[in-house]
This record gives C-alpha cells, sequence and structure tokens, in this order.
C-alpha cells in the first residue's frame, strides 16, 4: 500500500490486504522459531508485538501466532521462513484460511460497533490489543495497529465469508460515508 | 397557524417549539398545520383536536394524558406504522396519521355502543361464555379476530432499513431529569464516561415544565445551568430521543432511538426514569379534558398549548396548586381548587391561590366529570364531600369547566430495574410502590427513589453519581449529602379512588376496567393481585400498567381484606415501551460461506442451495422454477459421473489436521473406528458418536504421517467436531495439535470411469495409475505446481480423486481441470446429483440419514465399530445398548411402484398401523430404473425382501420392500476400477 492512499484520521476506509503476505505458527514450543528469527515477542496472549523486520507477530495464544507483512513495506518471503514441522512447532497457512482487511480512521470503532460486541474504542481497545471474537456472527481476529499516527484495525476472518463480511462493511461503513481504497 | 388554532399561547410559552417553522400535516385526511418542535399530539391539541383513538373495549373516546408517551391512549397509525405515540411523534410536513380502534370514524364511532352492553360484559365474560351451543367458537372466533387488536399492519409495507449498535460506558443514567443530570455530572466529574439516555429530545426532564413550589423563572435558570454543564462536559455522551426499553443481566440495556436498537454494556447503571402521575378514580375519569398535572404543565410550557378555558384542579399535594398557578398564569379561569386531603396540602400556595381569588376546598373530591357531546369532552364536575374515612357523601354540586385537572400523587417509573430483578413493592411510607433489589451495579436515584423536592432529587442523583464513581474504583473528592425526602408522604394519596354507583370509573383505561370489574374479579375468587390481573386483564394493555397497577393493586387489597403494605405487583417484562418489529429484527446478520469457486459455478449455470452457512451449487440447469428441466440436468448430472468424469466442488467439507506423538491414539478415542495401525499414505472412514452413543459425524481420516492426520467432517460439522476435539483433549491431555483447516483448504471430486485420464493430463508427481494409486491410498504432490492431498475415496461409487487444494489456489486448479478436461466433455456436477449417486452406494448423510438417538447398530454401520479398543466417546453407551432390544433399522428400500405417488424425507414407516420408523432419502435412480430410499424400519421389516407401507401426503400409503444395499454396484467394483 502507498503512502499517498493512507486515509486521513477522519475518514474511515477499508482496504483489502488479503493479497499481502501473512503467516501463523503454531505448537507447544514456538521459542526456537522466534529465537532464531530474532523477534521479541511477550507472553501476553491476544497482543500483538512489533519486530525490527516490519512484521508485526499477534499471539492470539501461548501455543499461536498469526504473522503480518508490513503494508506499507511488504517484502514477500519476508514473513515465511524455512521452519521444522514438528507438531510443536509449525507453520499455518493463514495466507489461505484468513482474509485480511484494513480499516482505517477515527469513525472505525463507531462503524465496528455496529458489527462487533467488543469496545474497540481507543480508549478501551489499546495500539496492538487483539480480539478474537464475532464480526456480524462470524469469527474474527481484530488486531489494532495504527499507520503512521492513523488509527488503523486489521480485521481477518475466515476465507469463505470475505464477500459476506465485505458487504456487512460497506453497509456499515455508508454511515460514515466510507470509502473503499485500492492497494 | 391555521383557521382551527385557538389554543396556543403567545411567547415566552412554548420552550420546545420554534414559531418561524410552520408544518403542514394531517390527521383524519384534514389539515392541519403546527410549529417545528411540535409533537403530533400537541399541534393537534393547539388546533381543538384532542380526540386521538378508541379505547379498546367501549371504544370510549380518548385523548393524550401525559403528554410524555406513557399511555396508549396517545396511539396513532402513521402510514404503515401502527401503534405510534402521537404525544412523542414530532410532526412534519407531509405526515398523515389516523387515529384508531373506531367503527365508522373517530369523531362518530358506532362501536361506542358496545358500551351500553358493558353490564353484559362483567370481568371475565369471555372465560365464561361463547362455548356453548357446541360448534358456536368458530363464529366467535371470526368476530373476535376482526375486533381484537390496535392498528392495522401493511403486509406489504417497505420494511425500511433497521439496524444496531453497541455501545459502552463506564456509567449508564437512565433519565435526562434533575436527578439524571446531577449524577452524570458527578459520575463524569469523578472520571467516569457517561451515556446519558433520555426518550424526550431535551434534556430536563420536569425542570422543563414542573415549578417544584418556586418561581417557574428560578427553575428554567436552574435546567439551563445543568443542561449547559452536562453539554460541555467531554465525559458524558447524550442520547437523547433514545428510550430504554429493556434492562438485562450484566447492565445490558436495550435503547431504541429512531431505527436503530443501541446495546449498551454499563459497568454501572443509575436509574432516574421518574416516576408517573396516577389517575383519580371517578365516574366519567377518562374523558377528553380531564388531565393530570404533568400533563397540563408539559402543554404549557414544552408547547405553548392552552389545555382549557375553565379549570378545576383536584388534588391532594402540592403539585396540584402548582398547575393551578400555572394555569392562572397562561389566561386559564381556575373555578375551584378540589383538596382530597382532610386539610388543604400546601397552605401557603392555597393562600396565594385564595387571594388570586380562586375557591379551595378541602375534605371533598370530584366525584364525577359530566361528559360533553358524544363524551367527547366535559362541561362540568360535580364535587362532594368525603367523610373521615374518605368517601364520597352528598349530593354533590356541580361546577362548570371544560378542564379538570387531577394531582393525587406518582408511581415510580422503576420497570426497567425490575426486568433485571427488581420488585415493585407497596410501601405505607410513601403511599405508593418502592423499587426493591437492584441489580448488582445499579442504584436509583430521583423521584423514582421517592425524591420529589428539588434539593432532595438533585443531591439524591449526585450521591449516585459518586457512588457509581466509587464502584468502578474512581476515588470523587466530592462527598454525598442525600438523605430521604422528608416530604414524599404528602405527595401520594393513598386511596384516590371514589367509586361510583353508576360505574364508568375507569382504574385501567387500555382496558376499560371499572373498580366494579377488579371487585368482581376479587368475588368471584380472583383475589390475590397476581391473578385479579389475570382474570380482569388490568395492567396487561399496551400501558402495561403504568397508571392503573398501584390503584388497582389498592382495590383488590381493599376488597379482599388483604393488608397493602408489602403486597406486590407482577412482574415486569421487557419492553417498557412498544418497540417496532424492525427495530427488533433490524440488520440480522446471517453469515454465508462461499468456496473459491462460487462465481465460476454462478458463471456456468449453478442454481445454490443452503448447507449451514454455504451455498453450494445444487445443480447447474440455470433456473429453479421449471421442474422438468432441472431433473433432466441433474439426472445429465449423474450420468456424466457414472459414464465420463464430472467434478464436484466439495470445499464446504471440513478438515481438521491433528499433529503429534499421540495424534492415532486421539483418533482412537475420538472415533469408534482403529486408527493405530493405519498405514501412512492411506485413508479410513471416521465415525464419530458422542457419549451416548449416537452418531454425530463421519469423515475420512487421511494419515499423511506417523504423526500427522488429515481428517474430513461433514459440512455443518466441522465446528462442532473442530470444538469437541479441543475439548476432549483438555481432558486427556494427549501429546497433540488440533488445527481446523476448514478453509485452508478447498476441495474438488473427480469422479467418473474417465476420471484417471483426466488426472493423468496433468503435470503432476503423482502416480494416478491403479496400482500406484489404489483404492483408499492417500497421496501428497503438486498438480499443474499446486500442492495437493489426493486422496481415492468413493462416495458416489466411482473411480475417483478428491484433491484438496489450498483455498488461494483452488480456482486456477479447477479451471486447469475443466481446460484438460474439454476433450472429455467433462461437466460441474452439484450436490443434487452427489446425493442420488451417494444414495445409489447406500451411502448415509450425517443428519440426513441419522438423528442424535441413532446408534452404530442402527444405521449398519456396526463394521466401523472396533469394539477391542479399550476406549472411545461413547462405547459405554453403544456396549450397553446391545444388551437391549433393537428399535429400528435404517434399510435401503425399492417402491413397488415407481409410478406411483412419490415419498418424501421423514414420511412414516407403519407396521399394523402403528408408526415404526421414516424415510430418511428418497430418489429416482434413473441409473436402477425404480424409486429407492432409505428408512427406519422396524427390525423384523429389515429382511431384504420384506414389504412394508409408507404413508405419503393426503394419508395415501404406498408399499416399499427392503432392498440390500448398495443398490447400485453391489461388488464396489467401480470404485476400485
Amino acid at each position: 500500500m502507498h503512502r499517498s492512499s493512507m486515509a486521513t484520521d477522519s475518514a474511515l476506509s477499508l482496504i483489502d490486504l488479503s493479497a499481502l503476505p501473512r503467516a501463523g505458527i503454531k505448537g507447544k514450543d514456538l521459542s526456537p522459531w522466534i529465537d532464531a528469527k530474532g523477534y521479541e515477542i511477550g507472553i501476553t496472549a491476544n497482543r500483538a508485538y512489533p519486530q525490527h523486520d516490519g512484521v508485526l507477530v499477534a499471539r492470539l495464544s501461548p501455543a499461536e501466532l498469526m504473522l503480518f507483512s508490513n503494508p506499507l513495506d511488504p517484502a514477500p518471503g519476508a514473513i515465511t521462513n524455512s521452519l521444522a514441522q514438528t507438531y510443536k512447532c509449525y507453520a499455518v497457512r493463514r495466507q489461505d484460511s484468513h482474509y485480511w482487511f484494513a480499516l482505517t480512521g477515527a469513525c472505525s470503532p463507531a462503524m465496528f460497533a455496529k458489527l462487533c460486541g467488543v469496545d474497540l474504542s481507543p480508549d478501551n481497545f489499546a495500539d496492538h490489543a487483539v480480539a478474537q471474537t464475532f464480526v456480524a456472527r462470524a469469527s474474527a481476529v481484530i488486531v489494532r495497529h495504527d499507520l503512521d499516527g492513523t488509527l488503523c484495525y486489521y480485521l481477518l476472518g475466515d476465507s469463505s465469508t470475505i464477500r459476506y463480511m465485505w458487504t456487512c462493511l460497506i453497509d456499515a461503513m455508508n454511515e460514515f460515508d466510507g470509502q473503499v481504497l485500492a492497494l | 397557524m391555521n383557521k382551527r388554532a385557538s389554543n396556543r399561547l403567545p411567547e415566552p410559552w412554548g420552550s420546545v417549539i420554534d414559531r418561524d417553522h410552520t408544518i403542514s400535516f394531517q390527521f383524519e385526511g384534514k389539515d392541519y398545520r403546527g410549529y417545528a418542535g411540535d409533537t403530533l399530539a400537541s399541534a393537534l391539541a393547539a388546533s381543538g383536536q384532542w380526540l386521538l383513538s378508541r379505547s379498546f373495549k367501549y371504544h370510549r373516546p380518548r385523548a393524550a394524558l401525559t403528554f410524555a408517551g406513557l399511555e396508549a391512549n396517545s396511539y396513532v397509525q402513521v402510514g404503515d406504522r401502527p401503534n405510534v405515540l402521537a404525544d412523542l411523534l414530532p410532526i412534519a410536513d407531509g405526515l398523515s396519521a389516523v387515529g384508531q380502534n373506531y367503527l365508522g370514524s373517530l369523531n362518530r364511532d358506532y362501536a361506542i355502543h358496545a358500551g351500553r352492553l358493558a353490564r353484559f360484559l362483567p370481568v371475565g365474560f369471555y372465560y365464561r361464555a361463547f362455548f356453548r351451543p357446541q360448534g358456536i367458537w368458530p363464529l366467535w372466533e371470526r368476530f373476535f379476530r376482526r375486533a381484537a387488536g390496535l392498528g392495522k399492519i401493511n403486509p406489504n409495507a417497505d420494511p425500511g432499513y433497521f439496524d444496531k449498535q453497541y455501545l459502552f460506558a463506564d456509567v449508564a443514567v437512565i433519565g435526562g431529569g434533575p436527578a439524571g443530570l446531577s449524577a452524570a455530572l458527578s459520575a463524569a466529574g469523578a472520571g467516569a464516561g457517561v451515556v446519558l439516555i433520555e426518550e424526550a429530545a431535551m434534556l430536563g426532564g420536569a425542570l422543563n415544565y414542573a415549578r417544584f413550589q418556586r418561581e417557574r423563572s428560578e427553575i428554567q435558570s436552574l435546567r439551563d445551568d445543568l443542561v449547559a454543564r452536562v453539554q460541555a462536559n467531554d465525559n458524558i455522551r447524550i442520547l437523547a430521543g433514545a428510550t430504554c426499553t429493556g434492562w438485562f443481566t450484566d447492565n445490558w440495556l436495550a435503547i431504541g432511538r429512531s431505527n436503530r436498537l443501541y446495546k449498551l454494556r454499563a459497568k454501572y447503571v443509575i436509574a432516574c426514569t421518574g416516576s408517573v402521575e396516577q389517575t383519580m378514580v371517578f365516574r366519567n375519569n377518562d374523558l377528553p379534558g380531564v388531565l393530570p398535572a404533568s400533563g397540563v404543565q408539559r402543554l404549557l410550557r414544552l408547547y405553548a398549548v392552552r389545555p382549557g378555558k375553565q379549570a378545576v384542579v383536584a388534588t391532594a399535594n402540592a403539585e396540584g396548586y402548582d398547575a393551578a398557578l400555572d394555569l392562572l398564569a397562561a389566561g386559564v379561569s381556575v373555578q375551584a381548587v378540589i383538596d382530597i386531603n382532610r386539610s388543604v396540602a400546601n397552605p401557603q400556595l392555597a393562600e396565594r391561590l385564595s387571594a388570586m381569588g380562586v375557591a379551595v376546598h378541602h375534605s371533598c373530591t370530584v366525584s364525577e366529570a359530566i361528559p360533553g357531546a358524544g363524551l367527547r369532552s366535559i362541561t362540568g364536575v360535580v364535587v362532594n364531600q368525603l367523610t373521615e374515612s374518605g368517601e364520597v357523601t352528598g349530593d354533590g354540586r356541580k361546577i362548570d369547566c371544560d378542564l379538570l385537572v387531577t394531582s393525587v400523587g406518582y408511581a415510580p417509573l422503576g420497570q426497567l430495574v425490575c426486568h433485571c430483578g427488581g420488585e415493585f413493592i407497596y410501601d405505607d411510607d410513601v403511599n405508593s410502590f418502592s423499587v426493591r433489589n437492584c441489580p448488582p451495579d445499579s442504584t436509583l436515584a430521583g423521584s423514582v427513589n421517592h425524591r420529589y423536592a428539588l434539593e432532595a432529587v438533585l443531591a439524591d442523583g449526585r450521591s449516585a453519581g459518586l457512588d457509581a464513581a466509587r464502584a468502578l474504583g474512581l476515588d470523587p473528592a466530592a462527598a454525598a449529602d442525600a438523605g430521604p425526602d422528608p416530604g414524599a408522604a404528602g405527595i401520594n394519596h393513598p386511596y384516590p379512588i371514589f367509586p361510583h354507583r353508576k360505574g364508568k370509573d375507569f382504574v385501567d383505561f387500555d382496558e376499560d376496567q371499572t373498580v366494579a370489574d377488579l371487585q368482581n374479579a376479587v368475588a368471584d375468587g380472583f383475589a390475590h393481585a397476581e391473578l385479579a390481573k389475570r382474570y380482569s386483564t388490568v395492567g396487561m394493555g399496551p400501558s402495561q400498567g403504568r397508571l392503573s397497577s398501584l390503584n388497582a393493586l389498592r382495590i383488590v387489597q381493599r376488597y379482599n381484606g388483604g393488608i397493602l403494605a408489602g403486597a406486590s405487583v407482577t412482574t415486569q417484562r421487557p419492553p417498557f415501551k412498544p418497540v417496532s418489529f424492525g427495530v427488533l429484527a433490524g440488520r440480522s446478520f446471517e453469515p454465508e460461506r462461499l468456496t473459491p469457486m462460487h462465481e465460476w459455478h454462478a458463471d456456468h449455470g449453478a442454481v445454490f442451495m443452503p448447507a449451514g452457512m454455504w451455498q453450494r451449487a445444487a445443480h447447474y440447469a440455470g433456473a429453479k422454477d421449471q421442474a422438468a428441466a432441472v431433473a433432466e440436468k441433474i439426472a445429465e448430472e449423474v450420468a456424466t459421473i457414472r459414464g465420463n468424469v464430472g467434478v464436484i466442488d466439495v470445499s464446504p467439507l471440513g478438515g481438521i489436521e491433528i499433529r503429534g506423538p499421540d495424534a492415532a491414539e486421539f483418533l482412537n478415542r475420538m472415533y469408534t473406528f482403529a486408527y493405530q495401525k493405519q498405514p501412512v499414505a492411506r485413508c479410513r472412514y471416521l465415525l464419530m458418536t458422542d457419549d451416548a452413543g449416537g452418531i454425530i459425524d463421519d469423515g475420512v481420516a487421511c494419515r499423511l504421517g506417523d504423526e500427522h492426520f488429515y481428517v474430513t467432517t461433514t459440512t455443518t460439522g466441522s465446528d462442532a467436531v473442530f470444538r469437541n476435539m479441543l475439548r476432549r483433549n483438555a481432558e486427556w491431555g494427549l501429546e497433540i495439535d488440533v488445527l481446523n483447516v476448514s478453509s485452508t483448504y478447498a476441495g474438488m471430486n473427480i469422479a467418473g470411469p474417465n476420471s484417471r485420464q483426466l488426472m493423468e493430463q496433468m503435470e503432476s508427481d503423482i502416480d494416478f495409475s491403479k496400482d500406484a494409486f489404489p483404492y483408499l491410498a492417500a497421496r501428497q504432490g503438486m498438480v499443474n505446481g499446486i500442492p495437493v492431498i489426493a486422496m481415492r475415496v468413493g462416495f458416489v461409487g466411482e473411480l475417483g480423486y478428491e484433491l484438496h487444494v489450498p483455498w488461494s489456489n483452488a480456482l486456477t486448479l479447477w479451471e486447469q481441470l475443466f481446460a484438460a478436461g474439454a476433450g472429455f466433455d467433462i461437466r460441474p456436477v452439484g450436490v443434487e446429483a452427489q446425493r442420488i449417486l451417494r444414495l445409489e452406494k447406500g451411502h448415509i448423510i450425517i443428519g440426513q440419514d441419522t438423528d442424535e438417538l441413532t446408534m452404530p447398530r442402527d444405521a449398519a454401520l456396526d463394521w466401523a465399530v472396533a469394539t477391542a479398543k479399550p476406549y472411545f466417546v461413547g462405547k459405554p453407551a453403544i456396549g450397553f445398548s446391545r444388551t437391549r432390544r433393537q428399535s429400528r433399522q435404517l434399510v435401503g428400500f425399492r417402491l413397488l411402484n415407481s409410478n406411483g405417488p412419490l415419498p418424501e424425507e421423514s414420511h412414516l414407516v407403519i407396521h399394523d398401523d402403528a408408526i415404526v420408523g421414516r424415510v430418511t432419502s428418497v430418489a429416482r435412480s434413473a441409473e436402477l430404473g425404480q424409486v429407492i430410499g432409505l428408512a427406519y424400519v422396524a427390525p423384523e421389516q429389515a429382511r431384504p425382501g420384506t414389504i412394508f407401507r409408507i404413508k405419503v401426503d393426503k394419508g395415501l400409503e404406498v408399499a416399499a420392500q427392503t432392498v440390500q444395499t448398495p443398490f447400485y454396484d453391489p461388488e464396489n467394483l467401480r470404485q476400485a476400477l
């Protein structure tokens, strides 16, 4: 995504980032992989941790991570890594299983409130907070990851519901004059 | 203003109307005009049109009372919307409304003569009539159905756009009156985030119209100051014009505003919901022209409407005197103040009124309002002396008036609190209900808490706000200063009920219930308040007893000899105010799952059908309303698989990966079959039962490595199976990791005798030859550069390969398959054809051919149960069931007459005139030339060749014969080609 296409803080925008690299790591002992990558990832679940290479790592549970490339500078391959496929630590095809949307702008929490029962207002849902919840009755992961000072939420959900969720978001955004931005 | 305008007062009366903006509207087909800010009821009142509706039972004329949307009197029909509260509905240009519940016209209602039959329609009459002579009820029912209900629903109305939104708050304050404003300010001042909910468009509540026994200008200044401070406070969000209709567990508030339902979660709730002025009971107390003091004051102060020219005020408290002063200020002649107390309620105000020439009488009451023409107004009242015990005595004297104002006390509007565990208990100290048992993290403030004096109300609000802040862990600097209101006892008269020998002394306006009706309910044995309510229907109308429950309880307890103190009323249930169906239903979310090939299917004529949340291609006939063409297309798709090669999109199948050294042991416990010795690169059938031994899912286990299985589930069962696995292993603690990959992989089943040739045309490192890739083998590899898991399974009974492909690559591979198969005339095949194909093989569908009581033995699946295993979920129950006689068996059948009526799923199997089973699947098989199906039958009917009967539509029966399955290719040679 080009910096010029970022929404201003007041404008509500929806961007489909599904084409950008993302991945998952799962298993009971992820520390060797984390150490090998040189990542700093806290033990607190439902938090995201920005990394030195621009990757954002969301810890969904002690045994599961979700990795996002940097939308402003996506480097194919940076997200993936050679990984020993043991049951204690293996890669998960999040590129296939989940769509990836970004919603930016100050109206995002109010828009989400039409679809989701979690309070996503900036005061109550800090930057890099993660919610594993339901949006429009479909299971979803929400990660707050402000970009250049603009309020931004990643929304991820089951790939099979991408069209449904897109339609719900467009409908919910109408009230706020939301716009769709291209990558 | 228009020609009819006669009641509008000059400025400064009318704080909410904008005299610079005139609005035109219609009521009952007549043109009216009002001002911006007017409600429909106030604008009509300004034009002299008081009558809004007719009562439910006797069709008596009814006008708005409170002008606060608290009673059903003001229900009108606006276009397709019935039961709109005219005293809350803002007028708008082009608005057109009509009254409700009349026969003829609103002014001349022929059904009003029903009132003359009142003596023949005593309380509970409908429980004792209409059922004799035998067979008469249907005639009565037709009559009652026509008479029942208020307003008209247009089933073809445009549903409009309604939606929902969550809100979150530290503190929710319900009610924007003096207590609510005070509570919001103190909670917000301590740092809490507050949402302030107010039903009216304007904050202030009683501060907008009442006097609180002071000069009005003083109250107005206080109001303006409080509202300005609230509006300037960044910690307070104001939700005006919003009605809180329900309060549920954990402080979940349902709030309706316009076309939106807000779902507010608050850490703490302060109910400042106020109180509602109660009616005084006497003859003809329901007629237009009889108004409560608060309604009169709202009309004067908010809307600049003069409610009459000559008034009498009947009161038991200082508020009545306040209203008299307001009327005088508005130029209304106050003929008399009738104080029903033994001595005047407020000597200072009484003296002031006397000095202004108003006669003040105490120890007397209004016993009757004298009706004007058509009962649409009053022309005077009859005033009688009261005995020491409060009973009417003497002949009375008439006082001419066109307005009677009553002020006899209040009932707290605590219904919302009662939704969440609170109770209304009659409290002798205040001669009214008290609200008890507030839910956790909530409190009351203001008149709902029996604080009526202004200082007491404000202090109570402040104190509640501070309590909320402390409950949130905040540390407010201020200290609470609230205490009880010593004057509260003098506000509510203990028994403002003056029965009249001629009746029409209404207790409940919604249901036209009189004092005599309640007396009769008690006399009929329904003496408890709960029973009397149900028998008489008092309090059961749309007003939900807000104006009637208090008096009804007083009457019932008096006539049944019960003690009033501590008595309670029936449960209050949401919604507090009527909620439109649109708000209840609006913007529902029904998630829909689509496969990666969905658009391709649509482009190739697919007609979709739901399968759980999925939309699956049912067939490719292009339209679903041409039955013959559809049947022909489905048959063509079946033939494609049987004779050539077709592809079925099986992406909705669930997929779960299990990794770890205990993976095989885990499957052994989760499923009935045995997996420890399953070779790598082989598939095996999966059957899952619950603790009761009932079949709940099936699929295929594909062993990808010693410690790695990929299992499929049914389309609708994947989430439940995944949850079940996580829960079970939380108990077992096996060394495994479970991953739901249902939307990681899409699936496509390439089936038919030419499927191998097709796959061999694809560029692949997988050897698809018969010897290298036998039946029930599994392979991982690349096809046209796309990674796949390939399985040879035979759900449709032909040579075939099921490819599970990464979601993002699936459409590419699908299109490549069709490109490669063009030479074979490859076709897509839908679910309908697949169902026929699998039925011909006798394969069951979980959930269609089974229910949760179906055990493996019932479905002839004992072969998939490894009884030698030490344990699997359901094993004890299955073992126990085998010691019992089997009650049913799933069998294949064929119809003896394939040209007769066709059974459908769930049609009954009859044996000796008893129901012994049901049909679960049925289809006409072109391949076999007969109608075949699966059905549960009695065990003695399970022997092949047995003839049994199926009851079909219209009571007909058809004969069927038990057949050994598979129907097609019984040797299973074709799928192993």
